[in-house]
């Protein structure tokens, strides 16, 4: 098992590697540019931006620029001029490079770009765990129902919910959702992931206000998308010779769905923890920016909008890694849970 | 009993021959003749495609209003103001007619995405399914490489980093939505390539001397075409939900040209002065994007040779 991590970890490589390639051709496809970014600001003088550019090494060739990315530029001797432009010294580069988790400053936040990241991450974190539980309480018994009354009225009805909630998009059951309950009822709060106080005190019942609408939405794909992969699995077991050999040996209805069926139809579940991932992962984004909740999805969408270059590079890297982690862990799970399965 | 009657299996028998020489197309016609769902679901998207495509003619001919006039006296009519059926929205604009202008965007930008999309990843499945394993094997290793990458990065993280970066216009958000869109056609294609290209009469066909190029263009793509126009339908509908959310993110189609996703964005602000604006944008996009579900699994099941429904 160990052996078998590790080989699909180093397998990781090439992949995690092509991500920091995509996204850096892509950034560096941005009009102006990181000095453009930075020195957006009048007040820099055309000598000072010079330095900057000649600093950060904009003028070299980009595949040069993204090997000093990936493994930093504190090697490199960088000529520091005076306002004729003449050499008056020398100064190492400072970056350490991505591979040694060094991003970069957010331009606009002033501090390492990881630790901007990092301070976000706890509250998409909350909003997609418990959206992906919520998704799984409550699509497993769904499916399993539909399954045994397959064809039934529960069958039929849980099929055209489960239609009709993929058509909707999830920013517009948020509005809708927020003009009943925010707008209309006022019962629920309109986005935050806390209530704004002086003091800062809050309940757990105000948690739970604030987090009710996003998980919601987040849940609700889920919730449609796991009882019907859960409804394939169990009728895929209740085909099997050891059903019909409880049944034959009398034992209750109620028992062979769920003791017998349901467990071993969860082992195909376990599959769907990879793809759950980044689909929660980009949901988040969405959901985040409608419901004002201060996670990384938010984070990376103001970083693209500000131009935030170091901010935006990290978080689409740890969503990358994210998503190989959860692929990972798929097919892990996927062996403890069923025994037929040999990890080679 | 009647099924178990004589009679009824003459019937059925009659039946099975009636069904021989009949191509796969026209087997599937029949079954889609009783398939009322999802001739309701073509029906409704047709009526909307009639709307969008006539858009011009409808505002201004019925509805005497212009999709680009603000009126500061006219803000947040309700619905069935006088001159305004649907009422107006926060500049003033008629948002009946916006939101036919608006189906006229979305539904254009997701057909020109998918067929966009579809001619990608056809030409890229076929080349890489045909050379997997072989000489040229690199050109599949480097595009699969290429699409688990891709994919690896959550699509709206990308599509949000891409649109940020190309400044959006129609033009480039097509391009945008089909860069996101064109690796499951490629993989689709890839797998039938797989199968299709060890199959008798491409070695037949091989024997006879034809090259790749007309191997893969003269036996394989006809065989995987009525596989990819079923597919078609389900592409469109998640290319709208995902033009919708990059434009209600302001990285879509952007004002004052109306679309049904930046229609919501702006009137995400006014939930208290104008809640029918939130309403009806996203209920024609769960319409069409449902009509199109629905009729991409009617198209399946339809086209589906081993299909066990009724003929």
């Amino acid at each position: 098992m160990t052996k078998y991590i590790i080989r699909r970890l180093i397998q990781a490589i090439p992949t995690m590697f092509g991500i920091t390639l995509i996204s850096y051709v892509i950034m560096a496809l941005a009009p102006g540019g990181p000095v453009a970014a930075m020195t957006y600001n009048p007040k820099f003088t055309p000598q000072e931006r010079r330095a900057l550019a000649e600093k950060l090494g904009v003028n070299d060739p980009i595949w040069v620029q993204y090997v000093r990315w990936l493994i930093g530029d504190e090697w490199r001797l960088i000529e520091v001029k005076d306002e004729e432009g003449n050499v008056i010294g020398t100064e190492r580069g400072t970056n350490l490079g991505i591979l040694r988790g060094d991003f970069g400053r957010s331009f606009t936040a002033n501090k390492p770009a990881m630790d901007v990241i990092l301070e976000k991450i706890p509250a998409t974190l909350e909003l997609a765990v418990i959206a992906f539980m919520i998704g799984l309480l409550i699509g497993i018994p769904i499916g399993t129902l539909a399954a045994v009354r397959q064809g039934g009225a529960f069958d039929q009805i849980t099929r055209v919910m489960a239609v009709l909630l993929s058509a909707v998009p999830g920013f517009w059951l948020g509005l809708i959702l927020l003009l009943i309950f925010g707008s209309w009822l006022q019962i629920l709060p309109m986005g935050n992931r806390f209530p704004l106080t002086l003091t800062g005190d809050f309940t757990v019942l105000d948690r739970v206000k604030h987090l009710f609408l996003p998980v919601l939405v987040l849940a609700t794909g889920d919730i449609a998308l796991y009882s019907r992969f859960m409804r394939a699995a169990v009728l895929d077991v209740l085909t099997q010779d050891y059903i019909r050999t409880a049944k034959s040996k009398g034992v209750s209805d109620r028992i062979v769905w769920f003791k017998h069926a349901s467990r071993n139809a969860l082992i195909p579940i376990a599959t769907i923890v990879g793809p759950a991932i980044p689909a929660l992962i980009g949901g988040s984004l969405i959901v985040e920016q409608i419901f004002s909740w201060p996670g990384m999805g938010r984070l990376a969408f103001s970083a693209v909008q500000q131009q935030d270059y170091p901010v935006v590079m990290g978080t689409v890297l740890l969503a990358g890694a994210a998503t190989i982690l959860g692929y990972l862990l798929t097919d892990i799970l996927y062996a403890l849970t069923d025994p037929r399965v040999r990890l080679g | 009993m009647a099924a178990d009657s004589p009679t009824a299996n003459i019937v059925n028998l009659s039946g099975v021959q009636d069904l021989a020489g009949q191509s796969l197309t026209q087997l599937a016609l029949r079954r889609l003749r009783r398939d009322y769902l999802t001739l309701a679901a073509i029906t409704t998207l047709i009526i909307l495609g009639v709307f969008a495509i006539f858009a011009p003619i409808i505002s201004e001919q019925i509805l005497n209003a212009d999709y680009r006039l603000t009126d500061t006296n006219a803000r947040f009519l309700p619905i069935g103001a006088p001159g305004h059926l649907l009422g107006t929205d926060d500049l003033g604009r008629d948002h009946l007619s916006r939101l036919l202008y608006g189906g006229q965007v979305s539904l254009s930008v997701a057909v020109a995405s998918a067929f966009l999309s579809l001619i990608i990843g056809l030409s890229l499945g076929l080349v890489a399914g045909f050379y997997q394993g072989g000489p040229l094997h690199y050109i599949d290793d480097a595009l699969m490489w290429f699409i688990s990458t891709l994919n690896s990065i959550p699509s709206l993280y990308l599509l949000v980093l891409i649109a940020a970066v190309l400044k959006p216009t129609v033009f480039t958000l097509i391009l945008v939505l089909s860069i996101f869109s064109w690796t499951f056609t490629m993989r689709l294609v890839r797998g039938q390539t797989l199968v299709l290209r060890e199959s008798e009469y491409v070695l037949a066909a091989r024997a006879m001397g034809a090259g790749a190029g007309r191997i893969m263009y003269a036996h394989i793509l006809p065989n995987i075409v009525s596989l990819l126009t079923v597919d078609q339908a389900s592409n469109i509908g998640a290319l709208i939900l995902t033009e919708s959310a990059l434009s209600f993110l302001n990285l879509g189609v952007r004002e004052p040209t109306p679309s049904w996703g930046n229609m919501l964005s702006s009137a995400q602000s006014f939930f208290r002065q104008g809640p029918h604006l939130v309403i009806f944008p996203g209920l024609l996009i769960v319409i069409t994007v449902l009509c199109l579900y629905l009729i991409g699994d009617g198209l399946r099941d339809a086209f589906d040779p081993q299909s066990a429904k009724k003929i």
